[in-house]
């Protein structure tokens, strides 16, 4: 047998290829729809408040942006309330302790998880000032753990 | 004379039976043949074919179960199109409506406890169902392909319970979800580990993928009411068509090659003293020569009463069960404070209980693991023989127990260590995430089930005896799994032999 390609072969292999592309275009373009770009979400910023409302040594809980803000005489710093885990709300307590109510995860004071399924600590989230002094945090921008904002 | 008044009086009189008798076009149902051409010129009989065999309509050889699942999906998409007419699907106004439906609705509280209950009871029955086609061996060949069309049916079944779990948007749906979305997200687990996530990030594509935001929010409700009513149903309808027409094409239901009532008594004479004359010769290789006919009976009316039968009494299950319990609903759904616990389905908390040490293993990696597995078992055990018969036999009965009785054991045992000794964090704090990741207790089950699975090979010789090892370890963690996961976890995912030990705040 020869493997002589023929010119009705090229034709057939054009035919297939172009109808192979034209299904795998347009699956793009339909993937595509389904990813959105935007997200209609609340912004990731949260306004904390001067820092003068947060002396050293004092905590506070946002609980509806999920969100620790704990300040000692260095600075401010805060700490995301989601699990790493699978997204629960963690609670916090007395001791400092974080504590998963879905799968038990548990966080030192700091956000280091030392027990559970949590696959990393608590997110530090950044924090900025705005220029008319007022402090906000952002949800969506994670910083290192022990990142601080320092009082000036 | 002809009077054409009379004829026309005539054909006003005889309009009823003569319009009747153009929809059916068969005589009465005195013959075989009309009972024949009752089913295949019917278009919404004539899948089932026109002669059933009396072994498939032995109770118990398939106790009816993929009936009961046909019939539970009638219910549900039923009911389903009847909540559809109430139901909005925003998060404004989603829980509100539901409350509508339960508590305003005239009926509506039966149809929504209808809808629900016969969704767990389809699940319920097409985890039996699969369980009867695995231990009668009728997975094998010719009907490979049917076992894996109706592996695809198992998840599509799940799926859509799992869709239909978030559109109440109470608290119960909310965190269901956020943690369902999350295990499907958690491969983000695995690219953390590898630090690859910035460059591939499969994980957040599924999450983007399934809620459209990054949170369970407006998006998500639309893009899970969307799956529940729409999608997911037409991949479940096709497939399912697929499934019955894949029933005929390879030969009806699944029986032994000689069943206990192959041949219609009487058909060949015994002993016969008389000569035949040649009347015909049959050509060809057809299985038929030389054999009498199959032991078969009309379908009409003898499968459509069993059918009937079956819907009847899947319908009176659901509906005492409905009347005697009703759907939950819980607060309305707040992102702040989850429920606790926060569980997910029951047939979903055995998952859950592995997921509690670690998501990526637990959630994706053990159920991918066990769906290929169940995929692939026609085509590792190609052994002939044995197909029809429960367990193939009284060696694949003592392989099932003894497989039972070992699985019982590895997986109540290392259940009761973990729960009172916990798991690697605990003893060793400063361990990499990797390990934590990859060794799961449902690791550590698979490998001991497949471990015992090979073992059982070898000393049976046989690789239909490994296949029911396996499958038999599987289903017992399963199940055992799920029962803990349901009952005896509460609060913080911490183990209580009661619900009355849960601590009162």
């Amino acid at each position: 047998m020869t493997d002589k390609l023929t010119r009705r072969d090229i034709g057939s292999k054009i035919a297939f290829g172009s109808f192979w592309t034209a299904i795998a275009t347009a699956s793009v373009g339909v993937a595509k729809l389904l990813m959105p770009t935007v997200t209609p979400e609340a912004s990731t910023r949260v306004k904390l408040g001067h820092p003068e409302q947060f002396p050293a040594g004092t905590s506070k809980v946002f609980p509806n942006r999920n969100l620790f803000v704990f300040s000692d005489d260095e600075g401010i710093w805060a700490i995301s309330a989601i699990c790493t885990h699978l997204g629960c709300v963690v609670s916090r307590l007395p001791d400092g302790q974080f504590d998963c109510p879905c799968h038990g995860s548990k966080f030192n004071a700091s956000g280091e998880t030392f027990s559970g399924p949590a696959p990393r600590g608590l997110d530090w989230l950044a924090i900025y000032r705005a220029p008319n002094g007022v402090l906000y945090a952002d949800t969506a921008s994670q910083v290192p753990s022990g990142t601080v904002w320092r009082r000036a | 004379m002809y009077s054409a008044l009379r004829a026309f009086r005539e054909n006003l009189r005889q309009l009823p039976s003569n319009f009747w008798a153009t929809v059916r076009r068969r005589g009465p149902l005195k013959s075989d043949r009309s009972r024949s051409q009752a089913v295949f010129s019917n278009l919404f009989l004539h899948i089932h074919s026109v002669k059933t065999h009396k072994h498939s309509l032995k109770v118990s050889y398939t106790m009816g179960l993929g009936l009961f699942a046909a019939a539970f999906l009638g219910i549900v998409t039923v009911t389903g199109i009847l909540l559809m007419v109430y139901y909005k699907p925003t998060p404004d106004q989603a829980y509100a409506s539901i409350k509508e439906i339960h508590y305003i609705v005239p009926t509506g509280r039966m149809i929504r406890n209808l809808h629900r209950w016969s969704a767990h009871g389809m699940v319920v029955v097409v985890f039996l169902h699969m369980a009867r086609v695995f231990y009668t061996g009728s997975y094998r060949r010719p009907r490979e392909f049917n076992w894996f069309v109706g592996i695809l049916l198992l998840a599509l079944t799940l799926a859509l319970s799992f869709t239909g779990y978030l559109l109440p948007w109470d608290q119960l749906a909310y965190w269901a979800i956020t943690i369902g979305v999350n295990i499907a997200s958690s491969p983000r687990e695995l690219t953390d580990a590898l630090g690859l996530t910035q460059h591939f990030d499969p994980g957040g594509m599924i999450r983007r993928l399934l809620l459209g935001a990054n949170s369970v929010g407006a998006e998500a409700l639309i893009r899970f009411h969307l799956l529940h009513v729409m999608v997911l149903p037409i991949f479940l309808f096709t497939l399912l068509g697929v499934h019955f027409w894949r029933i005929r094409k390879d030969g009806g239901l699944s029986r032994p090659e000689t069943p206990d009532t192959a041949e219609p008594e009487g058909f060949f004479a015994k002993n016969p003293d008389k000569t035949y004359g040649l009347m015909a010769v049959v050509r060809g290789r057809s299985e038929a020569v030389g054999k009498g006919p199959e032991n078969t009976v009309s379908s009409w009316p003898t499968l459509f009463i069993t059918e009937m039968a079956i819907l009847m009494a899947a319908t009176a299950l659901v509906l005492a069960l409905s009347l005697a319990f009703d759907a939950p609903l819980k607060e309305i759904a707040n992102p702040a404070v989850p429920e606790n616990p926060a569980k997910a389905p029951w047939y979903f908390l055995g998952l859950q209980e592995l997921v509690s040490y670690s998501a990526f293993m637990g959630g994706i990696g053990i159920p991918i693991i066990v769906l290929i597995g169940l995929i692939l078992i026609p085509y590792l055990d190609r052994e002939k023989g044995g197909v029809g018969i429960w367990f193939g036999g009284k060696e694949g009965a003592r392989v099932a127990l003894t497989s039972f009785v070992f699985s019982m054991v590895v997986v109540i045992g290392l259940l009761a260590f973990v729960i009172n000794f916990g798991w690697l964090r605990q003893w060793f704090p400063a361990i990499p995430q990797i390990l934590i990741t990859f060794i799961n207790p449902g690791t550590v089950y698979s490998l001991v089930f497949a471990l015992w699975s090979l073992w059982v090979i070898r000393r049976h010789n046989s690789t239909r005896m490994g296949a029911i090892a396996l499958f038999t370890c599987f289903l017992v963690g399963y199940i055992i799994l799920t029962y803990v996961g349901t009952v005896h976890r509460g609060p913080n995912w911490d183990f209580y032999w009661s619900k009355a030990d849960w601590p009162t705040h």
